[in-house]
């Protein structure tokens, strides 16, 4: 009843439009109040959760990752998939999921993935006669395999509120990342098959390929590096954000010069500003999730939910159809942070694996990002795409939202996949 | 209004110096590992003094992004309702801010204060004092109170730009 009353008032908080981390910190403090514990703990609390050496990839990641975007990684990678796959059926459609699925193992953030590669593959495909939703569909699903192919910005946070193996959720996600990659690439080829009749790209010549190739290739080489660099030990994944950013630098500024250094002043506020949304909400989550520990609400939940499901599939089943139904209401990464502290005793009673479900968990993210009305890729391909398309024509979130409809589909099929065959995620970690 | 322009242009300077902090993080850890991998020499002090921008970036910049209204927030009742009670219910959202924002940071100032006089030190190899971290909550939280209270202040002069950034489009 507690944790009901705690819940209402949190929504009614965010609802009246309260900032979600002021809201989260706000409500934190009311209860430590109501509670008769110190109110010390709240400052205190913030200042703890980002006095934190991996929280510090967050950051860095993001800075690495802009460096790469306004330095056109995001043009040249889109040239390099469509010179080798632009002639199959649905050849743009194809190279533009492959294509974020490689931004994604450079850059940690749905909304980056699918602001960057939607640039540059929005005018092409509507060129080539696309039909309009399933473009904006397929960039705003395939901005979020930035969550999931690691690096990834909320398995970084759910692994510092979770105390878990950031290294370990980063292996983890590589499978599921390549198994939605291929169901997204082979609805496309159905789709263009099937459903639209855009006209095929010629095939590029060798000369074309080799170019464009050569071009991407330093993005593809610090890739590689980020994630090698990361799973044989080399460094700590805030290590590898910092090497990834320096090289970032080096490749855009000295070797490509598609940027001059005084770009560099509004990448850093951009950064920043990114940077400071998503921890400033982490630090006044964590103040929320201080004071539900101090009121044992995780233990109350953790016995209601014991003593009602047996089956850790089951478990992950009703918390999957929560998180679809929070995701269309809550900012992804928000969700996050209220959920997991919340269920984290629930999982190792019912011996639910942490890795597991924070791969789940990530994908249900995903969902949320592609859900109405708060989903925020919608959002960033209907500005993409009004940007793109020039004058006289323009987007709207209703035309992005039925675009996104089959590949909900599909993250929700792979999710299913997943809670019935853990061995998917458990194979690669253990 | 005067006052209004001191704090929005002191938000405004804590949004560059936080961007300033992040920017010195990513060169400095870049640096560490460079430092250890071709010379062999790992340094002691950058972990500490990235954890430390890390602090001093993201509350220097709260106040800035409450300036700019671009912390997260939900709008979907925001987005039902017509201009004028959007109006007011941004209003009343910034006041709450405002309120939260308050108390934080006076309770981060009775923190602070008592590690001042306890003569607090981190537990690390820098061993810091323990106000220079508690600092930047204080100045931080309080400055976005004050931010709040000035939009809303400005709210009242020039609604439409409160509209306008209450508006989900700009989600």
């Amino acid at each position: 009843m507690e944790a009901l009353l705690v819940f209402l008032a949190l929504f009614a908080v965010l609802l009246i439009g309260v900032d979600i981390a002021f809201a989260l910190a706000g409500l934190g403090l009311a209860l430590l109040l109501i509670g008769g514990f110190s109110p010390l703990i709240m400052p205190q609390t913030m200042m703890a959760s980002m006095d934190n050496f991996i929280l510090l990839a967050v950051p860095l990641f993001i800075l690495m990752s802009n460096v790469l975007l306004r330095g056109g990684a995001g043009d040249d990678l889109f040239a390099a998939v469509q010179s080798w796959v632009g002639h199959w059926p649905g050849g743009l459609a194809v190279a533009t999921i492959l294509s974020c699925a490689l931004f994604a193992a450079i850059s940690g953030s749905s909304v980056a993935t699918a602001a960057t590669v939607g640039t540059v593959a929005i005018p092409a495909m509507a060129a080539r006669g696309y039909d309009r939703r399933f473009t904006y569909g397929l960039l705003a699903a395939g901005g979020t395999l930035g969550i999931l192919i690691p690096p990834s910005i909320p398995m970084i946070v759910y692994g510092v509120v979770m105390s878990e193996s950031i290294v370990d959720l980063f292996r983890a996600g590589v499978v599921p990342g390549l198994m939605l990659t291929a169901l997204f690439v082979a609805y496309s080829v159905l789709q263009a098959r099937f459903g639209g009749a855009c006209q095929p790209e010629p095939r590029a010549d060798w000369q074309t390929r080799r170019t464009a190739s050569l071009r991407a290739a330093p993005t593809l080489a610090l890739a590689l590096v980020i994630v090698f660099g990361i799973y044989f030990g080399a460094f700590t994944p805030t290590e590898a954000a910092g090497v990834g950013f320096l090289l970032a630098a080096a490749i855009t500024l000295g070797w490509r010069r598609s940027l001059l250094p005084a770009d560099l002043v509004p990448i850093a506020l951009e950064s920043a500003r990114t940077s400071a949304m998503i921890l400033f909400i982490v630090a006044a989550a964590s103040v929320f999730g201080k004071a539900l520990t101090l009121y044992r609400i995780p233990q109350e939940v953790t016995t209601l939910v014991v003593g009602n499901i047996a089956s850790p599939e089951l478990f992950i089943a009703v918390t999957c159809v929560l998180l679809l139904a929070m995701g269309c209401v809550l900012e992804a990464l928000s969700m996050m942070l209220l959920v997991v502290p919340v269920v984290q005793p629930a999982l190792s009673d019912l011996g639910v694996d942490p890795i597991w479900f924070g791969v789940i968990f990530t994908m249900m993210i995903e969902c949320a990002l592609i859900t109405p009305p708060v989903g925020l890729n919608l959002f960033v391909i209907r500005a993409v795409a009004s940007q793109s398309l020039g004058a006289g024509e323009t987007a709207t979130v209703g035309d992005v939202v039925r675009g996104t409809l089959p590949f909900v589909l599909l993250i929700l099929f792979a999710v299913v996949l997943l809670i019935v065959w853990p061995s998917i995620i458990l194979a690669v970690i253990h | 209004m005067k006052l209004v322009r001191v704090i929005e242009s002191t938000s405004l300077l804590c949004g560059w110096l936080a961007a300033a902090a992040f920017f010195t993080l990513g060169l400095i850890v870049g640096y560490e590992v460079f430092m250890r991998y071709l010379f062999l020499a790992p340094t002691r002090w950058v972990e500490e003094v990235a954890r430390l921008l890390q602090i001093y970036a993201v509350f220097l910049a709260a106040a800035w992004l409450v300036a700019r209204r671009e912390h997260i927030r939900i709008t979907v009742l925001a987005a039902a309702l017509p201009p004028r009670p959007r109006l007011w219910l941004a209003r009343l959202a910034l006041a709450v801010v405002a309120l939260i924002a308050s108390a934080g940071a006076w309770h981060a100032g009775t923190l602070l204060r008592f590690s001042v006089e306890m003569e607090q030190f981190t537990d690390s190899t820098v061993g810091l004092p323990m106000w220079l971290l508690q600092a930047p909550v204080v100045a931080g939280l309080g400055l976005a109170s004050l931010q709040a209270l000035a939009t809303l202040w400005r709210s009242f002069l020039e609604p439409e730009r409160l509209v306008e950034a209450a508006d989900p489009a700009s989600v």
